[in-house]
Parts: C-alpha cells; structure tokens; sequence
C-alpha cells in the first residue's frame, strides 16, 4: 500500500480533542467519499465503527474508536480509507466457510494428507464460526446489508467530533 | 512447453519479493500480521531499467541526424517507432524518480502469515481484501494497492 504520511484522523481528534465544525464538515465529506467509494464497488467496509459505549470511562473511549484510525491522511491532507480485512461483497469466494468446506471436500475427495494439519473439518469449522461470532457487531452475517450501519457510525462520529465527547 | 517454462522463468526472475525493499520500521499490528514501512531498493529500478536506458538514448540521438524530419516524422514510423517511444517515457520517469526527488520511494509493506491466516480462517477475509484493493485502483479514496506478492511462508501487500 501507499505509505500515507499524515496519520489517521483518530489521532487528530485524540491531539485535538474538539474539531471545529468547518473541520468536521470537510472531514464529514470525504468521510462520506470514502465509504460511498467502497459502497459503490460493491463492498462492505463492516471496520467503520466507533462502537463506542455511553458507559465506558473516559480513558476507555478512545481504545473504543475504532473507526477514525481506519482513516488515513495523505501528504496533501485528505482522507483515504484503509484495513479491508473485513470487507465483504458477498460472493461466496469472499466467505469463509464456503472456502473451508470447499477446502475440505477437495482434501476429502482427492486423498491428499497435508503433513502438520491436525485441525479435522469439524474442528475448523467451529473456528471459522468462532471468528465470525468475534466480528464486530456491525458486521453482518452473510447476505446482510450493512451499507445503513456504516453511516450511522459516520453520524455519530461526526456528532462526537464536534461535541468532543460522547454525549 | 518448453517456451512456456522459459517464461515462466524469466517471470519469476523479474517478480517482486521481499528482497526488493528494505524494511525501515514496524508501523502497525494487528491480528492480520505486521505493516512495515519500507524503502524501495535502489539497486531495483537500476536493474530494471538501465539495460533500456542506453540503447534509448543511442536511438534518440541518431534519429535527429538520420531524418531531418524530426519528432513529427518519428511518429508515423509504426510499431517499430512504438517500441522506442514507450521506453523512452519510462527512461523519462526513472529520471524523476533518481533525480527529481532525490529519496527513493517508500510504501507500507502488510505482511502476513500464510499459516497464521489459514488455521484463523481468514482467506475469505484475505481475498475480499486483495479482491476489493484491486477493484479500487485508481480510486481517490481508497488506500492503493501497488504491488502483491508472496514467498513460501508469507503474503505481502505494498
């Protein structure tokens, strides 16, 4: 990738605490840029969450922000959107447990012995279904729109950054 | 067969691997692996592109004094006349690179554990990934994907 020299706008608002609100509304556009990009190829960010808890203490929220750092700054000051690992365009190539059983069932059929592979099918799919309970909880399971909840994280970004807590 | 295995050859020769950046620092972890910003290696683009450089210049040069015709004959020539102009913009933007900015280029290398991502479950998550970075090129918002390659234990982004 890039190497984007600016930071991430997580940082920002940690040095910053409060953003003034011409700052939130360019940052607020090119957010939405960079999602609508993402939305318009047909994926899924499903990391763009701030999944911050009203409750949390203080020094728990910004561990909690999640979303900012997956928004970089390049030299020129604006926004890209990073960290795909949880993207998702609902093809069953991008789906976990259709390549694990598919995996399996070519292992199977063919008879091959992978050496050191000591995880059996069962075992490996409670893993994949594992993982997939550890998804954040804005990310859907398969075939689920989740295009509403990545804006309505941006919103409540937006409001936080501007109000400078999570009030 | 045989052509197609010289070819392979030569593509695996000239195929990018870790060896061509050297790493500078760790920048990020995370369950995926390592992010690395590394530095590309010099002796890369000189290999890459020194052998055309020469013969380049030879052939600008001789055709000022050939044909008095100048740049607006030189591009009715065809294909052969092709061939030599595409070089000579790659000749023109190794230049930039070596003496317009001085420093040599740097990127964010992510590297992963092929093991790792496997016994996690993570394919699907890698090749939605490597599917949607590639689908994005060009894209002005999202992070671009210059390079991807892989050795025997890894998968490298950059």
């Amino acid at each position: 990738m890039e190497y984007l020299i600016g930071g991430d706008l997580l940082a920002l608002l940690v040095k910053r605490t409060v953003l003034t609100e011409e700052e939130t509304r360019f940052y607020a556009a090119e957010m939405i840029c960079c999602i609508e990009e993402a939305h318009a190829l047909g994926y899924i960010h499903r990391d763009v969450k701030p999944g911050i808890e009203t409750h949390l203490p203080i020094y728990l929220l910004y561990t909690h922000m999640f979303v900012l750092d997956n928004f970089l700054f390049n030299s020129q000051g604006h926004l890209k959107l990073c960290d795909f690992g949880l993207a998702f365009s609902g093809r069953p190539t991008h789906d976990g447990e259709y390549l694990d059983q598919r995996r399996h069932s070519l292992l199977k059929r063919t008879g091959i012995l992978v050496e050191r592979d000591t995880i059996n099918q069962k075992e490996s799919r409670s893993l994949v279904q594992k993982l997939n309970e550890n998804m954040p909880p804005q990310a859907p399971q398969q075939g689920e729109d989740s295009r509403p909840t990545s804006w309505l994280k941006t919103g409540r970004d937006l409001a936080r950054s501007v109000v400078g807590t999570n009030q | 067969m045989k052509k197609e295995t010289a070819y392979l050859r030569s593509l695996r020769s000239q195929s990018l691997n870790v060896g061509n950046y050297e790493i500078v620092k760790v920048i990020g972890k995370g369950a995926f692996g390592v992010v690395k910003l590394v530095r590309e290696r010099d002796r890369r683009v000189a290999s890459l592109h020194d052998p055309r450089s020469p013969g380049n210049r030879r052939q600008s040069l001789d055709t000022p004094s050939d044909h008095t015709g100048g740049p607006g004959e030189n591009n009715q020539l065809g294909d052969s006349n092709e061939c030599r102009t595409l070089p000579l913009k790659a000749t023109a933007h190794v230049h930039q690179l070596t003496s317009g900015t001085t420093q040599p280029k740097v990127y964010a290398l992510k590297v992963m554990q092929k093991a790792d991502m496997l016994i996690g479950g993570q394919e699907g998550h890698l090749r939605a990934e490597r599917d949607f970075l590639v689908a994005s090129q060009g894209s002005k918002w999202i992070v671009p994907l210059v390079a991807a390659f892989q050795d025997q234990d890894n998968l490298y982004g950059t």
